[in-house]
């Protein structure tokens, strides 16, 4: 019977063997110093004036790209929601009760984390910072809130959550589609706007990615509350 | 606004604002959306594939920056009939969904969402078939994979999570091994556009392995023997509208990216040895996609393994394409058609199938007889995609494997041939397995309370179109003509 467990595990032991030594071979064969596209990327920054090229690359060169993933995590949201069954039990409390360390914890982190959000998104154009970042803060700012029992946890049946999740995408195909009307292409953004749009999008981003992290948070954490309670 | 040329950017943004909207509008107001979006888009679809075949292929600079620090969209035939096939089929599956998922159904949660993931698919669909980028194509894979997993849980019951679960772990393979052979590729030439990798593509160990690792991943999401283990429990147990989209269009996405690769970005013997693999595989899926199809007792996984046999057809251009210019115009056509007609017969028959099961409260084959008594247009309907599923003529799979096996004969490899002439007799023995009971004149008890007038005649209007394909041949080929394939291989002027 032993034997009969350990075959299947062979298999793609094997496999992945092979694949590891065939991925190892291109890996050795490459050569030990490649640029890629890193000087396009800094030219195309300084015309773009945004000086972090992260930021630009993720906003501006490859804001296609930016613009499904952001698809891609509220796509995620609506998935983890579309698998609730009872959305009813789901708006039950899951909150705890603060003690006296965690509340009085809670009491100073929550503000400061709201506001390192605010200035990860704002300094996001010149040094590392921007909307994902922003918003994971944000986000966490929003479970620890509802851990410790200072808010009520929403939920996304609610109209307002829905708009808290959308806005984010919504006010990027909107910045996406404008300079169409210009004469432009998609996310072509003008040169005077450029800088002002894109924070205009970073600051929506992050309410919506944060909104997408405590929703995730809840409908898991609920999961396990609610589900299997008798 | 010139709205001839922001087509493919809107092509992509459309729906995707179409998503984001009908997930605020709430429940009730989300098929209103989901069918706006729909027309809307097969407006712009046929109004690309006009402006491709006026004026030839063309390519969006998204953001301005073009390649290679920005992106591009490429917007040629070949594209342009992708996406003209999915607006199609998508049009009748919202169609056929506002029947399906009933709003006033307050039991199933999941229902309210169905149309905002359907439209993010969409919008991956456009995205996939529009991309000029080996990276954005990760982007849309994982929008693409995500979607669909959700879609085919969303009717919920044990079977579908299971199906679900298995198909994820699929996706997310094959998600995670393509981002690795971009990793290889990115490394090694420093470019992620196809067209300049296409120019500037050098032999070199990393990039080969680079796109080895690629199109492995994208056989895998293409469902191809034996990658196809994850795709017959996912089709067949997802809600019907949702087995239409997966079958008929979101296997063909990955498809597409293959196509392109294989044909278009690498260089004639890159990967020495692929294309025979892919043929082989090619008929290997035809031969025990239709056997499993002949022994299903069960009407959607009976259909969903005819995916399988089906998608095989689509790998024997690439070993017929080493035979010169003739013989791949030949080929390619032939596999646009069978896209197009497989497409549309597929979507038919699933949801056929569907209406079938809920007017007979069960999917089992063998209780299906009189069928064709009280719901006669329904039957005809899954007979007419029977029929182009056959490859009997006339019809657009007839069309599809006249052309294929034109140019099998043509490269002299007369087996590819064979493998045709067998695939297409097999398809005749499980479709006919299938239509022997429909067309049985027997009395039947149905559910008659679900028997929706939509639901009994979009299927029907699908199978037609796929039939009518045959006259669209010449429009086919000069869309085919129009594509990069043949305008790079030196067929086109």
């Amino acid at each position: 019977m032993g034997d009969r467990r350990r075959f299947p595990a062979l298999l793609p032991l094997l496999a992945s063997g092979g694949v590891l030594a065939f991925v190892g071979r291109a890996v050795l064969a490459l050569p030990p110093a490649a640029n890629g596209l890193a000087v396009e990327m800094r030219d195309g920054a300084k015309a773009s004036g945004i000086k972090n090229v992260v930021t630009a690359v993720l906003l501006d060169f490859r804001g296609y790209d930016t613009l499904l993933e952001i698809a891609v995590l509220m796509l995620a949201t609506v998935a983890v929601l579309s698998l609730r069954e009872d959305p009813a039990a789901l708006s039950r409390r899951i909150a705890g009760r603060a003690g006296p360390v965690l509340g009085a914890l809670t009491r100073t982190l929550a503000p400061l984390m709201i506001i390192v959000a605010g200035h990860l998104v704002w300094v996001g154009s010149s040094e590392p910072g921007g909307a994902f970042q922003g918003g994971a803060v944000l986000g966490a700012a929003g479970i620890l809130l509802v851990l410790s029992g200072y808010a009520q946890p929403a939920w996304a049946g609610q109209r307002i959550v829905r708009w808290v999740l959308t806005v984010g995408l919504l006010a990027f195909i909107g910045v996406a589609l404008y300079p169409m009307f210009g004469g432009g292409s998609l996310l072509q953004y003008p040169a005077e706007s450029r800088k002002s749009l894109i924070l205009f999008i970073e600051i929506l981003l992050t309410l919506s990615i944060g909104a997408s992290i405590l929703s995730l948070f809840l409908a898991s954490a609920s999961a396990t509350a609610g589900g299997e309670r008798p | 606004m010139n709205v001839l040329a922001q087509l493919p950017g809107l092509l992509v943004v459309v729906p995707l604002a179409g998503a984001a909207i009908s997930f605020v509008a709430g429940r009730r107001r989300a098929p209103h959306v989901a069918l706006a979006t729909a027309l809307t888009v097969l407006a712009l679809a046929v109004a690309l594939a006009v402006h491709v075949l006026d004026d030839g292929p063309f390519r969006y600079q998204v953001g301005g920056w073009g390649a290679p620090l920005g992106i591009d969209l490429v917007a040629d035939g070949a594209a342009a009939l992708f996406l003209v096939l999915t607006a199609i089929v998508g049009l009748v599956v919202t169609l056929y969904a506002t029947a399906y998922f009933r709003t006033d159904d307050e039991t199933a949660y999941g229902h309210g969402l169905f149309w905002t993931l359907w439209l993010f698919m969409w919008t991956s669909l456009n995205a996939l078939f529009l991309t000029g980028d080996v990276f954005n194509v990760y982007v849309c894979l994982e929008l693409v994979g995500i979607s669909a997993v959700t879609l085919v849980t969303i009717g919920g019951g044990a079977e579908a999570l299971r199906a679900g679960a298995r198909y994820l772990f699929a996706s997310m393979l094959g998600a995670m091994t393509y981002l690795l052979g971009v990793a290889l590729l990115y490394a090694a030439t420093g470019q992620l556009d196809m067209d300049v990798l296409r120019t500037t593509l050098v032999a070199d160990t990393t990039a080969a392995t680079g796109l080895a690792l690629m199109i492995a991943a994208l056989v895998l999401k293409t469902a191809l023997v034996p990658a196809h283990f994850w795709l017959p429990a996912a089709h067949g147990s997802a809600p019907s509208p949702v087995s239409a989209v997966l079958s008929s269009l979101v296997v063909k996405g990955s498809y597409f990216v293959i196509l392109r690769l294989m044909l278009d970005v690498m260089p004639a013997d890159y990967l020495p040895g692929v294309e025979i693999v892919l043929g082989v595989l090619g008929s290997a899926a035809i031969v025990w996609g239709s056997v499993q199809a002949l022994l299903q007792t069960r009407i959607k996984q009976l259909v969903a393994y005819s995916t399988v046999a089906q998608i095989g057809y689509l790998f024997l251009v690439f070993p017929l394409a080493r035979h010169g210019a003739d013989v791949l115009t030949l080929a390619l056509t032939g596999v646009l058609v069978h896209a197009l007609s497989h497409g549309l017969a597929k979507a038919g028959l699933f949801l056929g199938a569907g209406s079938l099961m809920t007017r007979f409260g069960h999917d089992r084959i063998a209780d299906m007889g009189g069928a064709v008594r009280s719901a006669p247009a329904l039957t005809f309907g899954v007979a007419l995609a029977g029929v182009t599923m056959m490859g009997l003529p006339p019809s657009g799979g007839f069309g599809a494997k006249w052309l294929l096996v034109s140019a099998a004969l043509a490269s002299g490899e007369w087996w590819w041939a064979a493998v045709l002439v067998t695939g297409g007799l097999l398809a005749a023995a499980y479709m006919f397995r299938l239509l022997s009971v429909l067309l049985k004149d027997t009395p039947t008890e149905l559910h008659a309370s679900k028997g929706d007038a939509r639901t009994e005649w979009l299927p029907l209007a699908l199978a037609l179109g796929a039939v009518l394909l045959v006259l669209a041949i010449p429009l086919v080929s000069n869309l085919a003509a129009a594509s990069n394939v043949l305008i790079h291989a030196g067929v086109t002027p």
